[in-house]
């Protein structure tokens, strides 16, 4: 528990318990456990209201406090390639003490616990940390959070492939930890997606058109949406400096290849986000998968490329259902390892060479999407 | 046939026992029944002209601290042995006060019979006494709405019941004080003697009156004195209830005998908070302590005693609690002066007592002249 907790006052109880996000079971239980039964069609708010003028015990705010913070979203993953001779036999006694070398207090963030774990090949290193929000409501200010930097060992290479949630503060520890790593291997080299090289415009839209129309057997149907940001924007949840292309205007597959595309980047936008759908290839009647990269860049214009595959919609006899349904982790993890070597390829040829691009727009009916635009 | 008691004598002993501590006023009036008012809907097969009735035990009242207005209590009480108190019954009782409930809320009759003017909120009471002290499971392990542990064991899980199947319209609230909950108020009752006798607290009402504390908040503020302030249902049933007394003189017998006057003692403010949580981590004492700090009440010259009362104790509730003292001082890195102030609160458990004021299950025969 840190200097910042804080226990909620009779308002803060009250707006907590005005939002769906309590459950009106939950809001029973909490009465219940003083002996109150209330008629089941009062109203939320005279039951918030109600409850807010006791008093509370650290039981009802664990209980309030598990309700608003149930719903957990999922993170991108950023990848990398670690070119290094140490052995996972040499990382265990570095990671042992890697809490020393990291910052342990960022803003708003106190990383509590390190630890380690090793399954097979891989190792998995866990940080354990409490996230404030001082903009949320006073229930959801405390985020405890567990976050993993995976290390798995490259089958006869000397190289480690490197997984982590890119958030911010992962992005800082990780980046700690392989400096910490460099001290004991000084050859020690490290292969990110960084975006920063491709300062024409044209590159960038080359760099998404080839990265997501082909991924291995995964064939590009639809883009959803492009998001960019101006780089200038300190917040990055912050709309405005925002600007946002959906399918809806365009066709979808062509979204990328718009004017408004290549205006904004040469404003100086920088694409922030990039959704699109594909499907299999190699099987008639695949499912629609829903993928996406995000790239950020931090105050000194280092760029963080990040993906996270969203999920699939089912075919059920040529047509898609509407709902995302979760993917199984295995073919999460694919998607992940696809999209960073292709991404890492791509990068290495349009730097190494100059590039002749045509923009002319053109109709791509190679693939028909069976449900057309999403937007 | 086993011994009975009637509702007048009960109330009575509720009265001494119960009432007179918690500040609540019982009216005179008891054992009554009122007619129905929605006779086809309360009672399977009748018709409006038919003679129904719902039985009013005692009503119970008092002025709420924080809403403007008085709270009557329409009160079914129940005496049994432990093992006549079951699924079946509990849910036929609750059904029963919540339907006598939602007619004395239109009935002239019930008004005017318990003198119900101004500005008033009339709910229902469920008071299950246990005459035979036996009843030790909880009450609410018939309610499936209730997070109970998983069932474990030999033998088929308890019958439990859903709140939605008692059908309480919306708006009417009805309060349970079960055989536990009594006990607590029992054991409070009597600890408070003990700190009294024992020169902890104010010997009596002469010295300093012993109030229920109810801050002032954001969104609520007590409109009464906190002389005035009785014990809602609400804070007996809660986490933790706080009661305070002003600075006051006490009397010691003097070391040269009786002869000689008595020795006068300055004594401290002081708030004894009840706990009725299990103090089972430390980190729900710092949100005690926490607490007790907002609402200003642990300072220099105050005397603080923390009275765990609960059955379900952590063992390590009173090392959770030191623990909790000790890095809350920490943590806002309190000068030795101030963690002197924080190390004199006094932690202590409360012996949960079963005291058996009455013995007998309630007669309900009619009274004959």
């Amino acid at each position: 528990m840190s200097k910042s907790y804080k226990i909620p006052n009779d308002y803060n109880i009250f707006s907590a318990l005005s939002t769906g996000k309590v459950s009106e079971s939950v809001i029973g239980t909490l009465f219940l456990k003083r002996g109150i039964i209330l008629g089941s069609g009062t109203s939320r708010e005279s039951k918030a209201d109600y409850f807010s003028s006791l008093m509370h015990g650290f039981n009802d705010f664990e209980i309030i406090s598990a309700q608003h913070s149930k719903v957990e979203r999922a993170e991108y993953t950023s990848s990398a390639n670690l070119n290094t001779k140490l052995e996972i036999t040499n990382l265990v006694p570095i990671i042992a003490n890697i809490k020393s070398s990291l910052e342990v207090s960022i803003t708003n963030i106190q990383l509590k616990n390190v630890s380690q774990n090793i399954i097979g090949d891989t190792l998995s290193i866990e940080f354990e940390y409490e996230k404030f929000h001082p903009e949320k409501q006073l229930f959801a200010q405390i985020e405890n959070k567990k976050s993993v930097l995976t290390f798995k060992k490259v089958k006869e290479m000397e190289q480690f492939y490197l997984e982590h949630p890119a958030t911010p503060e992962m992005i800082l520890w990780s980046e700690s930890v392989v400096n910490t790593l460099k001290i004991q291997d000084s050859d020690l080299k490290i292969d990110k997606i960084d975006l920063i090289g491709l300062t024409d415009p044209s590159w960038y839209w080359q760099f998404f058109d080839e990265l997501t129309s082909k991924l291995d057997k995964y064939h590009r149907t639809n883009v959803i949406e492009i998001l960019f940001k101006n780089p200038n924007s300190k917040n990055e949840d912050d709309d405005e400096d925002t600007y946002k292309l959906i399918s809806a205007s365009y066709r979808g597959n062509q979204l990328h290849m718009s004017n408004d595309f290549m205006e904004k980047l040469e404003e100086g936008y920088r694409l922030y986000r990039f959704n699109w759908d594909c499907l299999d290839s190699s099987i008639s009647s695949s499912d629609k998968y829903r993928l996406s990269i995000k790239v950020t860049y931090d105050e000194n214009g280092k760029s963080n490329f990040s993906f996270i595959s969203k999920g699939f919609f089912k075919n059920k006899d040529g047509k898609f259902a509407k709902t995302l349904n979760a993917l199984p982790n295995s073919l999460d993890l694919e998607f992940n390892k696809i999209v960073f070597n292709k991404g890492i390829e791509l990068l290495d040829s349009l730097t190494a060479k100059p590039l002749k691009v045509d923009l002319s727009i053109k109709d791509d009916d190679s693939i028909k999407d069976a449900t057309g635009s999403d937007g | 046939m086993s011994e009975t008691i009637r509702i007048a004598e009960l109330a009575n002993l509720i009265t001494q026992e119960i009432g007179d501590f918690l500040k609540w006023k019982i009216h005179p009036e008891n054992d009554l029944n009122f007619s129905c008012l929605m006779k086809p809907h309360h009672f399977d097969g009748a018709s409006e002209t038919d003679n129904k009735t719902h039985p009013t035990d005692l009503v119970i009242y008092y002025d709420d601290p924080y809403e403007n207005k008085k709270v009557y209590l329409n009160t079914d009480l129940k005496s049994y042995a432990s093992d006549s108190i079951g699924y079946a019954a509990v849910k036929d009782w609750l059904i029963s006060i919540a339907k006598g409930t939602v007619c004395s809320l239109a009935s002239t009759e019930w008004k005017q019979r318990y003198g119900i003017e101004g500005s008033y909120e009339i709910r229902g009471l469920l008071f299950v006494y246990n005459h035979d002290g036996n009843f030790d499971k909880p009450f609410y392990s018939f309610i499936h709405d209730y997070p109970n542990p998983p069932h474990i064991g030999a033998g088929r899980a308890p019958k439990r019941f859903h709140l939605k199947d008692l059908n309480v319209p919306a708006n009417i609230k009805l309060h349970i004080v079960e055989p536990l909950l009594i006990d607590n108020i029992l054991s409070i009752k009597h600890d408070l003697d003990i700190l009294r006798n024992g020169g902890k607290a104010p010997r009596s009402d002469d010295y300093s009156p012993i109030s229920f504390f109810y801050p002032n908040r954001q969104r609520f503020k007590s409109r009464i004195t906190p002389k005035e302030c009785p014990a809602t249902i609400e804070l007996i049933n809660g986490p933790f209830f706080i009661m305070n007394y002003d600075n006051y003189m006490d009397y010691k017998p003097h070391p040269n005998g009786p002869k000689n006057p008595p020795i006068e003692e300055h004594k401290n403010r002081g708030n004894i908070i009840y706990y009725r949580e299990s103090g089972g981590t430390v980190d729900e004492f710092i949100y005690l302590i926490e607490t007790l700090m907002m609402y200003e009440l642990i300072s220099e010259n105050c005397d603080t005693r923390i009275r765990h009362c609960t059955r379900d104790k952590a063992s390590t509730a009173k090392q959770n609690f030191l623990a909790a003292i000790k890095k809350y001082c920490v943590m806002w890195d309190y000068s030795q002066s101030m963690q002197s102030i924080f190390h004199r609160i006094e932690f202590e458990e409360v012996t949960i007592i079963q005291k058996v004021f009455c013995n007998q299950k309630i007669d309900r025969s009619p009274v004959q002249n």
